[in-house]
């Protein structure tokens, strides 16, 4: 790394290489604290610094939550910008990986919870998580707290954007309406990813894997083919779903409910990933939901009720 | 607007409440007495240059208040020669350019639409510079945002619209 002005953090190790740079776990040398720093090359930019860049690292700037990774610093150099994030050791995917759906079964509804407060956050601040998934989301268990990363950039659904499909690639957790070029890119875009993760942690795995099939056909194996009725602005999404085959609907409750979820939880997922975009459950009213009752005092105030992890 | 999936009505009132929070974090204060070379008329001339060019280059009127908005919050911070008064104007449209409109003009249209007075490598010297001492603080509601409701909360006509823009 080149020298830098302020710097007072000591690379621990690389832990992610993405499309727009390197992500390095660092010690912050003066407060001992743990933090990832993303480093972005701007030296062989024509046109200095990219507008990905200003508008996402601003938007970054303003997000001050608690169940959000806080954007501790920005350094500037002529070569690097350099976003110093708040670092967590756990994430809830391997959480996940590593324990059985019994033990995560307790803990399902605070994770949950504060995924969503913590997305109704962004999204009352007209910004769009846009990347939501079980490695992005981080766990610390010391303060049982769950905290929404984003080492890549935000965007903001106010600023318009042409360069988020970078995100798109491959994720399965991306909502059936992203495969639609002329649809608007909006909030219900991460409930369903919300949705998605709820899911992985009732039944241990993801809800549309990749890999096997294409992330649509899963879809529609799932939920059958769009209707007019069920999602009435997905005629042009009949083209893409014309070479599937017409399938029943699997069902998705029967198998939630035999996995140990609560009726009410059924219901909430099934708003979160209802497929017609405008029709799906926002953060918000979904932390208004019944199932989560009987927890819901803790919602309102700032601090959870512990959760034991194992 | 209910209509409008982009103009996501159930947030509206947080947005705002928001942007009215943050309001005095961004609010400038005068900082022409610590500015031993420029003064209140050579600001004004850049604004009025600033708003031509805005014209020309066809950008949002979103575009024209955060121009003006970083240039003022960088001048109160850092003291710049006479010289460097346009330069700093054009490196702030160009940061406001990437920040709000989709396809912002090049560095180069910049560099000509000021006549060549700066090199490219100085504009985007300065663009880090700026951003650097404002620390990547950009989105701040500019009083563009609260025009914006005003206007469609008091049900006005075009030309009552354009006058409040302009006063602002």
């Amino acid at each position: 790394m080149e020298k830098v002005k302020d710097w007072n953090y000591k690379v621990v190790e690389k832990i992610g290489q993405g499309v727009f740079g390197e992500v390095y776990k660092c010690l912050n040398l003066e407060t001992g604290k743990k933090v990832a720093i993303k480093m972005i090359n701007i030296q062989n930019e024509p046109e200095g610094v990219p507008s990905y860049l200003i508008a996402g690292v601003s938007l970054l700037k303003e997000l001050e939550h608690d169940n959000i990774v806080r954007l501790l610093d920005v350094l500037t150099t002529g070569r690097y910008v350099y976003l110093v994030f708040e670092y967590l050791d756990l994430d809830l995917g391997s959480f996940i990986r590593k324990h059985t759906i019994t033990s995560i079964r307790p803990h399902i509804k605070t994770i949950l919870s504060q995924i969503l407060v913590g997305l109704a956050y962004y999204h009352s601040h007209n910004i769009l998580h846009g990347d939501l998934q079980p490695s992005n989301v981080l766990i610390d268990l010391k303060s049982k707290k769950v905290k929404l990363a984003d080492f890549g950039l935000t965007t903001s659904f106010g600023v318009p954007h042409i360069e988020y499909s970078y995100k798109e690639v491959g994720s399965p957790y991306k909502a059936p309406e992203s495969r639609i070029r002329s649809s608007v890119y909006s909030t219900p875009h991460d409930v369903w990813a919300v949705g998605c993760i709820f899911a992985e942690m009732v039944s241990g795995k993801p809800l549309f894997p990749c890999g096997k099939k294409d992330h649509l056909s899963l879809i529609v194996s799932l939920f059958g083919k769009p209707t007019k009725e069920t999602w009435p602005g997905a005629n042009y999404i009949s083209d893409l779903l014309h070479s599937h085959p017409q399938c029943e609907p699997a069902d998705l409750a029967e198998q939630l409910l035999g996995l140990g979820l609560e009726p009410p939880g059924v219901e909430l997922l099934s708003r979160m990933i209802s497929l017609n975009p405008t029709t799906r459950i926002t953060a918000r009213n979904a932390l208004n939901h019944p199932y989560f009752k009987d927890s819901h005092s803790s919602l309102s105030s700032p601090h959870y009720e512990a959760f034991g992890f194992p | 607007d209910i209509d409008n999936e982009l103009a996501v009505v159930e947030y509206v009132d947080d947005i705002y409440k928001f942007y009215k929070l943050t309001e005095d974090e961004g609010r400038v204060h005068d900082y022409m007495d610590a500015q031993p070379e420029i003064n209140a008329k050579m600001r004004s001339i850049l604004v009025d240059w600033l708003t031509e060019v805005h014209r020309k280059f066809e950008l949002m009127p979103e575009t024209l208040y955060l121009t003006v908005h970083i240039v003022d919050r960088f001048l109160s911070k850092e003291t710049i020669q006479r010289k460097e008064l346009q330069l700093v104007g054009i490196s702030a449209m160009l940061i406001a350019c990437k920040y709000e409109e989709i396809w912002a003009p090049e560095v180069n249209d910049f560099v000509r639409i000021s006549d060549s007075a700066y090199l490219r490598e100085q504009v985007l010297a300065a663009e880090k510079a700026i951003l650097r001492k404002l620390e990547w603080h950009l989105t701040v509601p500019t009083p563009y945002v609260f025009l914006v409701r005003y206007i469609k909360a008091s049900v006005t006509d075009k030309e009552m619209e354009n006058m409040v823009f302009f006063l602002a």
